[in-house]
């Protein structure tokens, strides 16, 4: 599967191969079996985004792919090389910003190119870019408290960008703001992917904010603890917002969803 | 422009009605303790020769200022405590982060350093002096041993508690070990550590005073209290609690109150309801 998209080559960036998952508990002999026989090929600027029920394993997948589950069944590529331990070239965001609380916004992005090893001559420069890039140059003095949540995720973005990762990992990055500030968020991060050309996986469990995203709607189910089904979306995302086809697209997932019950 | 100036006009009057008050009700407090003390002395509710009135011991500070005693009294009190607090600061965060390291030794030294973070500092006194001696080593020893477990065990919880997400981040971005440490865990631990410190520094000093008064070989603050009750001198030992009270409440409310309310600040702790 391939993305008509004019702003993707169709080379296979992160390839999952019979990805699986279990927990163990340890009080009992119990086993969780949380992602089974996942195969998934995302290709370079491919803006993915994966939605399903609570328990589905989409954010574990997540975890696993940037480094945080050390252990799991199959293989995973990125870029031709198997994914080893943590790492900056798979950068992840969280539902609430990781930002730390005892620095600036400019100091934050920062420590973040201090902690990636990128010298001190080069940092200053990369930091201005990212802040004007995310619009809040203004800002770059205040204490993370002083901002918005909106703001926040704006400034944690800046960071994961300023790293230069291969893949972006976003984990729900909007899902605790306000509608209004969701949809100039939206329309930042497809800005921000245009210029960029970032590979992006996106996880959500709001089907309106996977179809107006993605390129491709990766539909997970925790029934199968794997991939249901997969959406290509051909529609411009200019076009998107009030298209007949995409309210019948969300029709249809939103089906295709809540299908086992 | 007008109204800029009217409004920063306006602000600056409400502050300064603010620290009247503030100052005024301090004021009428000291004011009010002092006529109670003096009502106290002269109704005889205990012999004058007992309890002194307020001038008498108001003349016995000045007396005592003026031949250096409490001043020589007060510079060898700080210095032993300076010593002592950084004695404690220094093998505390050393012991609370190798707790952090091991994590079974942690759990098991943090229970131990809970029951000896209570335990009465001057119980250490005769173990300090046949242990150490009776001197300024020994008073050294006891002021360690009240206020290390303090900074011990606030370092190691203010590690462990810090928000597992930053930790998630830090090490996505490429920290590890040292760098890890360094602009993650101490940085996200300061709030915990400082109020340890706080801690640290008030148990250091009050087990200071005590052991000052029971190892006499030395001058130093408690050194005056002892003496004083020696030669039955009522006024000399008002006059060194009330000096001992006021370092106690200078350091705390102008040292160790700023810089805590200055890490608040930063993190975003102290905001404000209207």
């Amino acid at each position: 599967m391939y993305c008509k998209n004019d702003y993707s080559n169709p080379k296979v960036y992160l390839d999952l191969k019979e990805v699986s998952k279990n927990f163990l508990y340890t009080n009992s002999n119990m086993m969780n079996v949380v992602l089974e026989n996942v195969n998934v090929q995302i290709l370079d600027g491919e803006f993915v985004t994966i939605i399903g029920k609570s328990g589905c394993g989409k954010t574990t997948l997540l975890n696993i792919i940037a480094g945080f589950e050390n252990s799991f069944g199959g293989e995973i590529l990125l870029d031709g090389q198997p994914i080893r331990n943590i790492s900056p070239d798979r950068v992840m965001l969280f539902q609430e910003s990781a930002l730390f609380p005892w620095l600036t916004t400019f100091q934050n992005i920062d420590v973040a190119l201090k902690m990636a090893k990128i010298p001190k001559d080069q940092r200053e420069q990369i930091i201005k870019h990212y802040l004007k890039i995310v619009d809040l140059t203004d800002y770059s003095d205040s204490y993370i408290h002083q901002l918005s949540g909106g703001m926040k995720q704006r400034v944690s973005l800046a960071r994961a960008l300023a790293l230069n990762p291969k893949i972006l990992l976003m984990d729900e990055p909007f899902a605790a703001l306000d509608i209004s500030i969701k949809n100039s968020l939206y329309k930042e991060l497809l800005e921000l992917h245009r210029k960029t050309r970032k590979t992006i996986l996106f996880v959500t469990h709001n089907i309106n904010e996977a179809i107006l995203l993605g390129d491709r709607v990766i539909l997970m189910s925790p029934k199968l603890c794997s991939i249901k089904k997969e959406y290509i979306i051909d529609i411009p995302k200019d076009e998107r917002i009030n298209n007949p086809n995409i309210k019948n697209l969300i029709d249809q997932i939103t089906l295709d969803l809540y299908e086992d019950e | 422009m007008e109204s800029q100036i009217k409004s920063s006009k306006k602000k600056y009057n409400l502050s300064k009605n603010i620290v009247n008050k503030d100052t005024l009700s301090l004021i009428v407090f000291i004011v009010s303790f002092l006529a109670l003390w003096q009502l106290v002395y002269m109704l005889e509710i205990w012999p004058k020769v007992s309890l002194p009135s307020p001038f008498a011991v108001g003349q016995t500070i000045v007396d005592l200022l003026s031949d250096f005693t409490l001043v020589k009294g007060t510079a060898i009190s700080l210095w032993r405590l300076f010593l002592g607090f950084l004695m404690s600061i220094s093998i505390g965060l050393i012991v609370g982060l190798i707790m952090v390291k091991f994590l079974h030794f942690g759990k098991t030294m943090s229970s131990f350093a809970l029951g000896l973070q209570s335990f009465p500092s001057i119980a250490w006194i005769p173990f300090a002096i046949l242990l150490i001696g009776f001197n300024d080593y020994g008073i050294l020893f006891v002021v360690v041993m009240s206020s290390v477990f303090s900074v011990m065990l606030s370092t190691y919880s203010g590690i462990q508690n810090i928000s597992p997400i930053y930790i998630k981040a830090a090490k996505n971005m490429g920290a590890k070990g040292f760098s890890l440490f360094r602009y993650v865990l101490i940085p996200a631990a300061t709030p915990s550590l400082i109020i340890g410190m706080r801690q640290a520094w008030s148990f250091a000093w009050h087990a200071l005073i005590g052991a000052e008064m029971l190892i006499t070989t030395l001058v130093g603050l408690g050194h005056i209290l002892a003496v004083g009750r020696e030669f039955s001198n009522m006024s000399q030992i008002i006059a060194t609690m009330l000096v001992i009270f006021a370092i106690g409440l200078v350091f705390d409310r102008f040292v160790f109150s700023k810089i805590e309310e200055k890490v608040r600040d930063r993190w975003g702790l102290n905001q404000q309801q209207n």
